[in-house]
């Protein structure tokens, strides 16, 4: 169903650096929001749909439900968002093939290591995105706006979590 | 060559200082940050040469048309580039095209100031967090507003004053020494930046599909480059066509929408004016311009990686969080507290909307605790702001800084490239103004309808079919200004049996202007194609072109 041109993890999911910096490099028609709380809220979710700039369509799915689009037929552009990286996990497991992954945004919080200025990993963030790596053959790159600091998983694990490798 | 005084040195950079450090209200320090042609005007002024600064500030712009900053990020700090090249310029006599070679350098190196005023304004948040819990307004204003002001200005003003007093006369003598070849490089890749400029606007405007009025305007504006059109002509003409095209493809909008809307915000209207048979507001007209005014002013004033405008969203309610909670101290510092978490979102879209709301509820809050009833959750209130500080960026920056604010520069750069003021006045004075009418407007609405606001706000196709229309028109000037300002045309010749051969007319006889046109499209694609690597673009341009120009090709 999707060609999924760009995969993002980022807590704050849309804002500005978003729809400005990211979203006009990979033109995509549709962005797809995938978080599960998101999906319930009404009042959320016709936010992020009404606060789309005009010739950008939001959609906010639950992963089962994005899992369940995804096996459909079609290859419409997608722009895809999650919020954490479990998120990313329970997708791919699902089936649903995403090659590159962006790690975008993940807020500092006790016993994380900061990675790049915006994005802090703590043991358990660091092994699942090593797993997708290693056996899903994801690439993954940390970076917060396309002219910032670039760095990708071997590189970081290699670094931050030398005991995982 | 004449001198740059101490004087000049001390007023360009405080100009830069206070620009940086943004007091000067949220749309005019990030108009005056972003773009040249302000502090060109400035500049032009402090050194007595008002028409020159501005040519020379235009070109300087060319190159950094589409830079904003979201979420407080910037390739490069233009303000502090032109603040500099501009005095170096006037002072060396140095062609625009090559101040180029100076702006570039410093913008770079400025952005990493800008790194180091965020730290040392971090510094100053816990101390904040303590004035919070005294609720010492005073030193609150002090702290979060005057302080963090000072230090900005304390960073910036001796760095830019270094570079230009000693630094002027310095890339003066530099530049007479290094040969023809190399100037005429420069020259050369000062000729095609702008076409980085424009291409990274195409992409930041980003409508593909409004691309062909890129393209009408690039080869009209071609073939009328004799008649000497008038820039506002040009707009008027784009205005029009952006007009036809918004009215086609909204017709249905134009046609149904406005009585279903209407409705809506009659019914939203009446069901809000019911909730509200609590007794007489407390919140005032005068309290929610004075908000306004005070956000406006300080957005981005006490800015750290920590908490981004949080400081300045609670500075900028204070007052009125005071009058609500009144003698309640616990939950007047309950509220100073809960504002000063971590917040950001764009100012206009985002800020005022979200202002409004806050006001709401926390006037809510504070009447169901002084009538004794049971107080909706606290916890609501910062669930709401988080919520929506997200997705109101996300339009905020794409419509406000990327699609207005440049298309008000596209108008007047003719202005400026022929050294009229106008050509910064125009969006100087433009931006600010409207900028702030309707962002008064969003908060007046986020405070009378609360969280319903925002689809009034933004669920209407009429404000999707105006922003389809400035971006059009936006795209069109663009067009315009690829056609006037990208300079890329080879001196290639060669004889044959004794005819004599010209690339460049052979090229013209093809397509005229086509090597503009290619060289902006083609790093249009690459953007939109592996994505908005701008310094990555840079540097690359900067390489080719040199030595391309270097070696004679271009």
């Amino acid at each position: 169903m999707w060609d999924i041109v760009f995969a993002r993890v980022d807590d704050r999911l849309i804002h500005g650096q978003i729809m400005t910096r990211w979203l006009k490099g990979f033109p995509a028609k549709t962005v797809i929001i995938i978080n599960d709380l998101l999906a319930i809220d009404d009042y959320m979710k016709s936010i992020y749909t009404m606060a789309a700039p005009p010739g950008v369509k939001v959609k906010v799915m639950s992963i089962n439900e994005f899992v369940e689009e995804s096996s459909k037929p079609g290859e419409e552009k997608a722009f895809i968002l999650f919020k954490d990286i479990e998120s990313v996990e329970k997708v791919i497991d699902a089936g649903v093939n995403i090659k590159f992954l962006n790690i975008g945004g993940v807020a500092k919080m006790a016993g994380k290591k900061t990675i790049i200025q915006s994005v802090s990993l703590n043991d358990k963030e660091a092994e699942i995105l090593k797993d997708l790596h290693k056996d899903k053959g994801v690439e993954i790159y940390f970076q917060m706006v396309p002219d910032s600091e670039r760095l990708n998983i071997d590189y970081v694990i290699e670094k931050f979590f030398p005991k995982l490798k | 060559m004449s001198q740059i005084t101490i004087l000049q040195a001390v007023l360009i950079a405080g100009w830069v200082a206070i620009v940086e450090s943004r007091i000067i209200g949220y749309t005019l320090s990030g108009f005056l940050r972003f773009t040249a042609v302000g502090t060109g005007l400035i500049v032009g002024l402090i050194m007595g040469n008002v028409p020159q600064a501005m040519i020379i500030a235009a070109t300087i712009q060319l190159v950094y048309m589409g830079v904003i900053a979201p979420g407080g990020t910037t390739p490069a700090e233009t303000v502090v580039a032109t603040a500099v090249a501009v005095p170096v310029a006037l002072v060396s006599g140095m062609d625009p095209a090559q101040s180029i070679a100076v702006a570039v350098p410093i913008g770079l190196l400025a952005a990493y100031l800008v790194s180091v005023r965020f730290f040392l304004n971090s510094l100053i948040t816990h101390w904040v967090d303590r004035l919070a819990d005294e609720l010492n307004d005073k030193g609150i204003t002090f702290a979060s507003i005057i302080l963090t002001t000072i230090i900005t200005i304390l960073l910036f003003f001796p760095s830019v004053f270094v570079a230009v007093y000693y630094g002027a006369p310095l890339i003066d003598a530099f530049l007479k020494t290094i040969p023809q070849s190399i100037l005429h490089a420069l020259t050369v890749v000062g000729g095609s930046l702008p076409a980085l400029g424009i291409a990274l606007t195409l992409a930041v405007i980003g409508r593909k599909e409004l691309m062909p009025f890129y393209l009408l305007a690039y080869f009209s504006s071609l073939i009328l480059k004799p008649l000497n059109v008038n820039a506002i002509i040009y707009a008027i003409i784009g205005g029009v066509a952006a007009y036809i095209y918004v009215m086609l493809y909204y017709r249905n909008a134009f046609e149904n929408e406005s009585t279903i809307q209407e409705n809506e915000i009659s019914d939203i209207t009446k069901k809000s004016n019911n909730t509200e048979d609590l007794g007489d507001r407390k919140v005032t007209e005068k309290d929610l311009k004075m908000t306004w005014f005070r956000w406006w002013l300080t957005t981005e004033v006490p800015h750290s990686y920590e908490r981004l405008q949080a400081l300045a969203f609670q500075w900028s309610i204070m007052p009125v969080l005071r009058k609500l909670y009144n003698k309640n101290t616990e939950e007047l510092k309950e509220a100073y507290k809960r504002h000063l978490v971590f917040f950001n979102t764009q100012g206009t879209w985002g800020g005022a909307p979200i202002l409004g709301i806050t006001l709401s509820l926390e006037e809510q809050r504070a009447r169901a605790i002084s009538e004794g009833k049971e107080a909706p959750d606290p916890n609501i209130i910062n669930a709401t702001k988080v919520g929506l500080m997200g997705p109101l960026a996300g339009i905020g920056d794409s419509v406000e800084w990327s699609t207005i604010m440049y298309l008000l520069i596209a108008i007047a750069l003719p202005w400026a490239k022929s050294g009229n003021a106008m050509g910064a006045l125009f969006p100087l004075i433009l931006f600010p103004l409207i900028t702030y009418t309707y962002g008064y407007y969003f908060l007046k609405m986020g405070y009378g309808l609360g969280r319903e606001s925002i689809s009034v706000l933004l669920g209407g196709e009429k404000l999707k079919a105006l922003i389809t229309g400035l971006s059009t028109l936006g795209l069109f000037m663009m067009g315009v200004l690829t056609s006037n300002y990208v300079s890329v045309s080879t001196p290639l010749k060669w004889t044959i049996s004794g005819k004599a051969f010209e690339l460049q007319g052979i090229l013209d006889k093809i397509l005229p202007g086509m090597l503009p046109l290619l060289t902006v499209l083609l790093i249009y694609w690459y953007f939109t194609k592996k994505g908005l690597k701008v310094l990555k673009v840079l540097l690359w341009m900067v390489i080719i072109f040199f030595i391309l120009g270097w070696i004679g090709l271009l």
